[in-house]
């Protein structure tokens, strides 16, 4: 593939004797949006990590847009356009649903010790940083909630305060969300893909996105990874990915 | 000085345990730091104005005014019979440090209230810089440690600073018994209070302000997810050292505040059941990550203190000695229930956390609307 946006090459990531992930090769292509499949505990989620660094893979390397990111921070990695969120929510439980989805846009000139209490550095970056939340927000259907902890929220809508998040970032490259719809109901479900495939389009954003609803997500995306055992099985077209009989063994076997 | 039964030695202490105690709400209650070290960071405040606030006036009096210097020489050598080389030697030594103190730098300062001004600046500036100092060291750790190791490291820094160092060392601030500091006012107590309560004023609306700024919420953030603080886009090593370092030096405030009251103060003062554990106490039992809770909290504590450490005594009066000694040592244990009683009642402590907005959003979610 040519120029692809993100590569990762010959990462192992093992946790005891077990290969989580055993020699995985990627290509995201630039400006579309790639769908990872494969069945439960083949190792998605763990790439998810490793790609934006919260663990170390034991080999391989992370390639962001032609730069070597393997050894950075998972905040260093988000300052060179590397967004991602949490299958499993992690959300900030003392924060409302409102400030969880401010804080994930990053550059805020009020949060410094001494530029913290100078309110005139920051009222409008936040006073623009809390209109786009309340819009945010407003989309995935959670308004009402703006003045919830986590703690009160259903599973699908902790979900879709985690889709909230990942999408409030100015200028990301990428944007990895793992299983955004899950839990949430087929028309919102629709309506975040439509959102995302609309981003793409009018951002030239990336999305790498890991999704078991592959009757809602087919629809909205360019290219297709699938994974089994750690390793990836088949790539290409989605329909091909889908029906290449690799991968129909894997869910079967799996 | 006594007003009904609280003692203006309570009134310093109480203002000392409150800016203590916001210090620590900006890093325990707020940021999640676990700082059992906070000790060492309060006695950088006394330290200022002990060990290196008493050499710095000494050398002031000895530039200022020489003959008065080698008068002081004279009669320590006179009636100590030691030859000390400079003031300086003899201000930071055991023996002297009393009299030089008290006959010679006092009275040379009362009679210099620019100098005195001066030094105050030059003083208050010293331990804000060695405070800051300090936390950068401890921050090495807290960089990189989990919080329980960190609360242990910062546990046994404090300890290693105040109770080895600090006390064995004669030469840094006396050893076990101190050095006396220097006095700023004719009624160091006065002087204190007020230097005190300014500072509870200027630390409260300073803790506040961050508490509702973008700053306060990356705070809890790192507190509530460190990992998906960092995901996005947060340096949390960086946030935590920021944060201990204006901790530090707050705290640093309240060792100045507390030494200007007592002017001369063991080492062993600055312990950890003093200045780590009371004010982790009035913290828990005030409410973490709330300004007014961490204020309440101290106040509730101390008044509540006070009244048995006071009312104890009087009902043990005319008893045993055994007794009255048992009276003495049952405030302790009195407190320690009472904490346990609130904790099991109201386990978020007096005044729980509460949202602290940066803006009015319930108004812009109305503009949105439209
Ligand atoms: N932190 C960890 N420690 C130990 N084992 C882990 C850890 N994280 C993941 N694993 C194991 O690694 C394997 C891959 O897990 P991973 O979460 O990456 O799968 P997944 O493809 O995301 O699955 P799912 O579709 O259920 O989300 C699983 O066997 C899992 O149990
Ligand atoms: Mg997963």
């Amino acid at each position: 593939m040519s120029d692809p946006i993100l590569e990762v090459r010959g990462v192992v990531k093992k946790f005891g004797a077990l290969r989580a992930l055993d020699g995985v090769d990627l290509e995201i292509p630039r400006g579309k949006i790639t769908l990872l499949i494969g069945p439960n505990g083949s190792g998605k989620t763990t790439l998810m990590n490793v790609i934006s660094g919260v663990y170390t893979p034991d080999e391989g390397r992370v390639i962001l847009d032609g730069e070597d990111i393997t050894g950075l921070m998972p905040h260093e990695r988000f300052r060179k356009g590397l967004v991602r969120n949490f299958q499993i929510p992690r959300l900030f439980s003392g924060l409302t649903v409102l400030e969880n989805t401010a804080f994930a846009r990053y550059g805020n000139p009020g949060e410094g010790v001494v530029s913290g209490v100078l309110k005139k550095k920051w009222i409008g970056f936040e006073e623009e940083t809390i209109r786009r939340s309340v819009r945010m927000i407003t989309f995935t259907k959670i308004r009402h909630l703006w003045d919830k902890k986590p703690s009160e929220l259903s599973g699908g809508q902790m979900k879709l305060l985690e889709v909230s998040r990942s999408l409030m970032p100015d200028n990301p490259k990428i944007i990895l969300m793992d299983e955004p719809t899950a839990g949430v109901n087929p028309t919102l479900a629709h309506e975040i893909f439509q959102r995302i495939k609309q981003i793409k389009e009018e951002r030239g954003i990336t999305f790498l996105i890991v999704e078991h609803r592959l009757d809602i997500a087919v629809g909205y995306v360019d290219y297709a990874y699938a994974m089994a055992f750690g390793k990836v099985v088949a790539h290409g077209e989605p329909e091909e990915v889908l029906t290449h009989p690799k991968v129909i063994e894997s869910y079967l076997g799996g | 000085m006594e007003f009904l039964i609280f003692s203006d030695t309570w009134l310093i202490l109480l203002i000392a345990y409150i800016i203590t105690t916001i210090s620590l709400n900006l890093e325990a209650g707020y940021t999640g730091i676990p700082n059992f070290g906070k000790a060492v960071f309060v006695f950088m405040g006394a330290w200022a104005a002990q060990g290196i606030g008493i050499r710095l006036a000494a050398w002031i009096v000895e530039k200022q005014d020489p003959a008065l210097a080698q008068e002081a020489l004279e009669f320590l050598k006179n009636h100590l019979g030691q030859d000390y080389p400079s003031l300086v030697a003899a201000a930071a030594d055991t023996d002297a440090n009393r009299i030089v103190a008290n006959q010679y730098i006092y009275p040379f300062l009362q009679d210099h209230p620019m100098i005195v001004a001066m030094l105050f600046i030059a003083i208050v500036l010293i331990a804000v810089g060695l405070a800051a100092i300090m936390g950068l060291i401890a921050s090495y750790a807290a960089l990189r440690l989990r919080e329980e190791y960190l609360a242990i490291l910062l546990l046994s820094f404090s300890e290693l600073m105040v109770m080895v160092i600090f006390r064995q060392t004669e030469s840094l601030n006396g050893g076990p018994k101190g050095l006396w500091a220097v006095k700023f006012a004719a009624d160091n107590r006065v002087f204190a209070i007020i230097f005190g309560l300014v500072v509870v004023v200027l630390v409260y609306l300073y803790a506040e302000k961050l508490a509702h700024s973008p700053m306060g919420r990356a705070m809890r953030a790192v507190r509530d997810d460190e990992i998906a603080a960092g995901v996005y886009g947060r340096d949390v090593a960086g946030i935590r050292l920021k944060v201990i370092i204006v901790s530090s030096i707050i705290a640093s405030l309240a060792g100045l505040v507390y030494i200007e009251a007592n002017l001369a103060a063991q080492s062993l003062s600055f312990d950890r059941v003093y200045w780590t554990f009371f004010p982790w106490a009035f913290l828990i039992l005030g409410g973490m990550a709330n300004n007014k809770g961490a204020v309440l909290g101290v106040i509730v504590f101390m008044v509540l203190r006070r009244m048995i450490d006071y009312g104890l005594p009087q009902l043990a009066a005319g008893h045993s000695a055994l007794i009255q000694m048992a009276a003495a040592y049952l405030s302790n244990i009195l407190v320690g229930i009472i904490i346990l009683l609130v904790l099991y009642f109201r386990p978020q402590g007096i005044l729980p956390e509460k949202p602290s907005k940066t803006l009015d959003f319930g108004e812009i979610l109305k503009q949105e609307e439209a």
